[in-house]
């Protein structure tokens, strides 16, 4: 290990030490909640400087198996301004709850770090305990609340759903080692290429590679299956369509706050690793995998849509949505292009910020004991609560894709992209879905605004770190919906950094 | 000379499956744990048999020793007698046989159709991971016999302890993060009071 | 010597069991050990295909496999502890708050 190994991973090592410290501070001291979300705050801060001064430095680490790109500083990046959000929306819920902070914050930083080492490893094998860092600490946050049913039963829905994933994850990465003889990415790309190209290139550089070049049948049913079975793992994680079964239940039974954190940070993390897998190590192969996205991607814009529309439950609705919304960004997937990863990226931001700021709302207006979740509850909230009610009311239009708010540019790249890479009917359905989400969102809306309340709903006033939170969510809303150029680029160049790498 | 080795596989995967088989149809779970753990102890004979010693030590030690143990642990701690008397199967199983059904067909499809294509390493012409510098090392420590690119991945404890020190240093320390966050998780969920 | 292809087809099935298992099982505990059995099916290909072609990334691969298992039976069974306190049963058929 060499000291620039060491300040590659620097952001993963403060945020693990500051997890620690969390945890310690919170048993060694009697009230503890405030300067546990102290140090959580601290660290976070000193993660995020650490790697924007990396962004333009880029590194391969530890010999090639940990890459600090712009692809995955792009990402890290992400999850800690999630991660940071998700901290400041959820100190008010974790005391009026009752719950242990200190463990809570540990966890989420933890999870954190396996979603930053999902994002920049090169390596099947680093993916693969990134993702599992990740799930794990999710299974725990998502049964946080265990004297609620709801909560322990989400968690093992969850937990078990997710290991099986999990394993068929991995059964197509043995087999991918089987067909290439590595599960490095880009020796994996180098073995496929070497083979496409036949035994007169020159010098393989992978000695597994040299067995490929001399084979007279390239492995190809045997690298379909692979792809297939990783796709399912991959697919799960990022609850798309056909796999999206365990979304509602487990959205519906976390605490809020985890929600919106499940709802945006493994889930790019699970993008981050689909796009770096598919992308750099099977790039070679697009031919085969692209109509298995578009297939996907259709289904989960249609059930996810379709779904929503039948929810009564505010949770359970944006679940559905959450899949609706994976949809639209495996429509920019499906183009494999540079141009189609960057609106990838670029909707995960403009959905990080929207989701968050809207299940911010619905955590506050839930009351102790998440009460409130009713949509019916949200009647005549625009008279009795208008700046509440103002402020969902921009996140409902921002996932609507209005117009001057980031969800309406997010949907334009993506279809722009799609329209460039030839997919015109993906293109259509995907606008088509627009309109069917539009229905849902504006019925919340509508109830807000026009019709009487069923029932007194309390709503306690926002302390300071929710209006932080709700502050940087309405900001970076509107931001992206008026001037996408700054992390448009950003996006770009780390698309273009992907391309590189192939 | 020849008919060893086949005979020694076929032994093995009548142990593992038949363990299989009745772990996932025994009515009592502390049943189905000890056929899992004959299964397990299958797979670590066909671990020695691949030349992964290594690996079938550590199959006997953490998953045997520890994660079966853990698993019988639990099923001594939840009510045992209820779930003995009730249906063993849910209602989907129709679905469920149906369904591994095509799993199963499309598995051995592949891999019948992709036979031909594990011809390629067949003359075993694959080099050993660790480079010339690590044998040189290996060597200098002690007299090893048959080392070198070509070999039998042996000695084999040497050549994964190297393998995971230098090359995947990374993920060998990330792990320690996965364990924290397991003991972390397993706290919080299962304790009385935080 | 036994072809790499049956130890493969030897996984596959030990897979498929296990996806079976998972399937259909009602108790919580062993749907959890046929996802333990999944996991053997493809440690076991790994350890095929790793002395199959020489390499032993996949060896490598099998030992991260079985500390994250252990890390996994950890959480999870005390994820099936605190389900098992709220309704002292472990039949997936009555984990069923949340309906569509």
């Amino acid at each position: 290990m060499q000291p620039s190994d060491a300040i590659a991973i620097l952001p993963e090592i403060i945020l693990t030490a500051a997890g620690i410290l969390v945890m310690l501070l919170g048993a060694f001291f009697e009230k503890s909640e405030r300067i546990a979300a102290g140090a959580t705050y601290a660290g976070l801060i000193a993660a995020i400087i650490a790697v924007a001064v990396q962004f333009n430095h880029p590194v391969a680490a530890f010999g090639g198996v940990f890459l600090a790109d712009s692809f995955g500083c792009f990402f890290r990046l992400l999850f800690l301004l999630i991660a940071l959000l998700v901290v400041l929306s959820s100190s008010t819920y974790l005391h009026r709850e009752g719950l242990s902070a200190a463990e809570y914050y540990a966890l989420l930083l933890f999870g954190t770090v396996g979603m930053g080492v999902m994002a920049s490893a090169n390596e099947l094998i680093l993916v693969f305990i990134g993702l599992e860092i990740s799930s794990l600490a999710s299974y725990v946050l998502v049964g946080f609340r265990r004297d609620v049913p709801t909560s322990s039963e989400a968690s093992l829905k969850y937990f078990l759903l997710g290991s099986f994933a999990t394993a068929f994850f991995l059964y197509g990465v043995a087999l991918m080692f089987g067909s290439t003889g590595s599960t490095r990415l880009t020796q994996i790309n180098e073995a496929f290429n070497t083979a496409l190209r036949g035994q007169s290139a020159g010098t393989p550089v992978h000695p597994a590679a040299a067995n490929l070049a001399v084979s007279t049948q390239f492995p190809a049913s045997l690298v379909g299956v692979a792809i297939a079975l990783m796709f399912v793992g991959l697919a799960f994680k990022v609850s798309a369509a056909p796999f999206q079964i365990w979304t509602p239940d487990v959205y519906q039974g976390a605490p809020t706050p985890v929600t919106a954190f499940l709802s945006t940070a493994p889930k790019a993390a699970a993008f981050a690793a689909f796009l770096r897998i598919f992308m750099v190590g099977l790039g070679a192969y697009s031919g085969r995998w692209s109509w298995l996205l578009w297939i996907v991607a259709v289904l989960s814009m249609f059930l996810g849509n379709l779904g929503a529309l039948l929810q009564a439950n505010i949770k359970r609705m944006l679940a559905y949505s959450a899949i609706a919304h994976a949809g639209y960004v495996l429509v920019a997937f499906t183009t494999h292009s540079a141009d189609g990863v960057a609106a990838v990226l670029y909707y995960l931001v403009a959905y990080a910020f929207m989701n968050i700021g809207a299940f911010l709302v619905v955590t506050h207006l839930g009351g102790r004991g998440e009460r409130y979740l009713e949509i019916e509850d949200y009647a005549g909230l625009g008279f009795r609560f208008p700046f509440l009610a103002g402020m969902f009311s921009i996140f409902l239009l921002s996932l609507i894709g209005v117009p001057l708010t980031a969800g309406f540019l997010g949907k334009f790249y993506v279809f722009r992209a799609a329209i460039h890479g030839d997919l015109v009917w993906l293109t259509v359905l995907g606008v088509l879905n627009s309109g069917i989400a539009a229905y849902y969102y504006l019925r919340v809306l509508v109830s807000m605004y026009m019709s009487a309340p069923a029932r007194e709903v309390p709503c306690e006033p926002l302390r300071a770190p929710e209006r932080l939170a709700l502050a940087i969510s309405v900001v970076g809303t509107l931001y992206l919906g008026l001037f996408p150029q700054n992390v448009m680029d950003l996006a770009t160049q780390a698309a273009q950094w992907l391309q590189q790498a192939r | 000379m020849n008919v060893l080795p086949g005979f020694f596989f076929y032994l093995l995967s009548a142990i593992i499956l038949g363990g299989a088989i009745l772990t996932i149809t025994r009515r009592n779970a502390v049943h189905s744990a000890i056929w899992l753990i004959v299964t397990l102890l299958g797979v670590a004979g066909i671990y020695l048999n691949q030349h992964a010693e290594f690996l079938a030590a550590v199959q006997v030690l953490v998953y045997i020793g520890g994660i079966m143990v853990l698993f019988l642990f639990v099923i001594m701690l939840v009510n045992l007698d209820e779930a003995a008397k009730q249906r063993q199967f849910n209602h989907q199983w129709t679905i469920a046989v149906g369904c591994a059904l095509a799993l199963m067909a499309e598995l051995a499809y592949f891999i019948v159709k992709g036979r031909e294509s594990f011809r390629f390493g067949d003359t075993g012409t694959g080099t050993l991971n660790p480079d010339a510098a690590v044998i040189e090392f290996l060597k200098s420590c002690r007299d090893i016999p048959g080392l070198g690119p070509g070999g039998f991945l042996q000695p084999n404890t040497e050549l994964i302890a190297c393998a995971l020190y230098r090359d995947y240093l990374l993920p060998f320390e990330i792990a320690s993060v996965l364990l924290l966050v397991a003991i972390v998780g397993a706290v919080v969920m299962a304790k009385k009071e935080i | 010597m036994v072809p790499i292809s049956y130890f493969l087809v030897l996984a596959a099935i030990l897979f498929v069991l296990g996806v079976a298992g998972f399937l259909f099982k009602r108790n919580i505990v062993t749907i959890f050990m046929s996802i333990e059995l999944m996991l053997n099916a493809v440690n076991l290909t790994f350890v095929a295909l790793s002395y199959h072609l020489r390499e032993l990334n996949g060896q490598i691969f099998v030992f991260f496999v079985m500390v994250v298992a252990a890390a996994e039976a950890a959480v999870g069974l005390a994820i099936i502890i605190t389900v098992f306190k709220h309704r002292e049963s472990l039949n997936v058929d009555n984990v069923d708050l949340m309906k569509l």
